[in-house]
């Protein structure tokens, strides 16, 4: 996924100006891959979900009105949900994936790498979630952490290997 | 042809489509034909399409309409957050506050919902300190009262105001305090804020410390306590003990709709009490100490009159507001009370002048009295 194209430039510009359609269009370009990564970085419920989402949102936009940047919005966005997401507190309440319609297999994977997800560390799960999840390229990522694309990279892979060396571990434990 | 070593060695590039063109068809020749290698890419795309699978999670409806909402209530980056700040330094007073308010709405509406009062066997859900603070314990006031005004629209909690309550909607102030606690309302809290809203005169401070030391030993929890007001959570039972208590610690003192009909008024479950504290309604302490008793549209023009000087509500009830004055807006605002035919003070002239200040903004509650 790429961060910034062309379109979204004309959109930043309208949205400075406080064009409410164009605001609209921004947030629901991007609310429910950031509602998702508050969700799984916080482990916590919707409620608490939805509350760093829309502050994270706002926070964002006012910078964005302020500064005149052009964007990537992404990358003024991304940073202010990992700050509020950081200190939100797990929740037993937690959701279940969505695993409607797929096959019982599928449906344990998905659980047992929920789980191994909530035990990671919270840089690991920030990497997965952003490349993984929402998709976003490497040199997105690194600008989004602040770190070279290199190490953004080795980051991604090792984060990778964690998860798959403990889903494995869980996975033989159940069979 | 890649060789398996080479498959391993290429795998995430692989996985992240990042792989040259010639590369890539070298890896999906090998791939057709080793099995192994094929199942272990199979084994570990299949993990980032779990991570994948696990983002594809429904959005609450709402979320835009509320992101945009907030937005138009603080169209200015900086502006309102700063003088929340500045007000309420190192405290979330206007927060808990709202919150209180929206409380009271949200309870009300759950109250009418179940005909009265909450049923047997469904109990009401008191859960006090999310009630308080924990779901906007990051935000400002602004913000809180925002996302409660928004959650009231979306619950029609305005259609539950009660009718003597009509006022209230015109007011802005109010209704963002409406906002603020249908958030909350999603926790149910049955809850009738005024509903025991005493009223102490005492002569000395040490009553004023027993008072509280008496809440302490009662062991009830203080939602918010200055020097004139205390507000607790309380059930019926703890509320008619606080009555007792007051009535012995400031004998003939204590006032208000619970004193001499017990606490009758209580609906059943938690409820806020409100003890308000004053010496002789003098001035004192830092604050302004108000009785106006409202004729007509007064109260309607009081809200105007603050809500034109941008005076923050810290807390509103059909009885009492709770104002946080800058100096700059005291004598205004005193004057403009003054000039309204509908307003008479009922302790005396108000004069700015009475008004002790501290730091430069006074805390000013107002006793209104409908007549």
């Amino acid at each position: 996924m790429a961060i910034q194209d062309l379109d979204e430039v004309v959109l930043l510009q309208r949205c400075r100006k406080g064009e409410e359609s164009a605001l609209k269009q921004l947030i629901h370009q991007h609310e429910q891959s950031v509602f998702a990564m508050v969700l799984h970085l916080g482990a916590c419920d919707r409620d608490h979900a939805y509350e760093a989402t829309v502050s994270s949102f706002v926070e964002a936009i006012r910078e964005l009105q302020a500064s005149g940047s052009d964007g990537p919005f992404l990358r003024e966005l991304l940073p202010i949900v990992v700050r509020k997401t950081r200190d939100l507190k797990p929740s037993p309440k937690f959701e279940d994936p969505s695993a409607a319609g797929l096959p019982p297999e599928q449906r344990q994977l998905l659980q047992v790498v929920k789980q191994v997800l909530l035990a990671l560390s919270f840089q690991s799960r920030l990497l997965l979630v952003l490349r993984d999840q929402i998709g976003l390229r490497y040199e997105d990522i690194a600008a989004i952490l602040e770190v070279s694309m290199k190490e953004a990279r080795s980051s991604v892979i090792q984060a990778r290997s964690q998860l798959r060396d403990k889903t494995r571990e869980a996975l033989d434990r159940i069979r | 042809m890649m060789n398996c070593s080479e498959i391993a060695k290429n795998l995430q590039a692989y996985l992240d489509d990042l792989l040259q063109e010639d590369d890539f068809q070298a890896m999906r020749a090998h791939l057709n034909g080793c099995s192994k290698c094929r199942d272990h890419v199979r084994s570990v795309g299949s993990l980032a399409s779990a991570v994948r699978t696990l983002g594809e999670i429904e959005v609450p409806e709402d979320l835009g309409q509320s992101i945009l909402f907030r937005l138009r209530q603080n169209p200015k980056p900086s502006g309102p957050k700063r003088r929340a700040a500045s007000r309420y330094p190192g405290n979330n007073t206007a927060l808990l506050f709202a919150v209180i308010g929206l409380s009271w709405v949200a309870g009300y509406a759950y109250m009418k919902s179940n005909k009265g009062a909450p049923s047997e066997t469904e109990p009401p859900v008191v859960m006090r300190t999310e009630i308080q603070r924990a779901p906007v314990s990051d935000l400002d006031a602004s913000a809180a009262f925002a996302q409660l005004q928004m959650m009231a629209a979306a619950l029609g909690v305005d259609k539950e105001i009660p009718p003597e309550g009509d006022e209230w909607r015109e007011a802005p102030t109010v209704s963002e305090a409406v906002d603020a606690s249908a958030v909350l309302s999603r926790e149910m809290h049955p809850e009738m804020l005024g509903s025991a809203h005493w009223h102490v005169s005492y002569t000395a401070e040490p009553e004023r410390l027993q008072l509280l030391n008496a809440l302490r030993i009662l062991g009830v929890g203080r939602d918010y306590e200055s020097v004139e007001l205390v507000v607790v959570s309380a059930s019926a039972q703890e509320a008619r003990r606080i009555l007792y208590s007051m009535e012995r610690i400031f004998p003939g003192q204590v006032s208000g709709p619970g004193v001499g009909e017990g606490v009758a008024a209580l609906p059943e479950g938690r409820t806020r009490c409100s003890i308000y504290l004053s010496r002789g309604n003098t001035e004192g302490l830092g604050v302004a100490h108000w009785h106006l008793r409202l004729r007509g549209t007064a109260r309607e023009e009081l809200f105007e009159v603050i809500r034109e000087l941008g005076i923050l509500i810290d807390y509103q009830s059909t009885h009492l507001l709770v104002l946080t004055v800058p100096q700059v807006e005291l004598g205004t605002l005193v004057n403009r009370i003054n000039g309204m035919p509908g307003v008479v003070p009922d302790a005396g002239p108000l004069e700015a002048s009475r008004v002790r200040l501290s730091a430069g903004t006074a805390r000013v509650s107002i006793y209104l009295i409908e007549e």
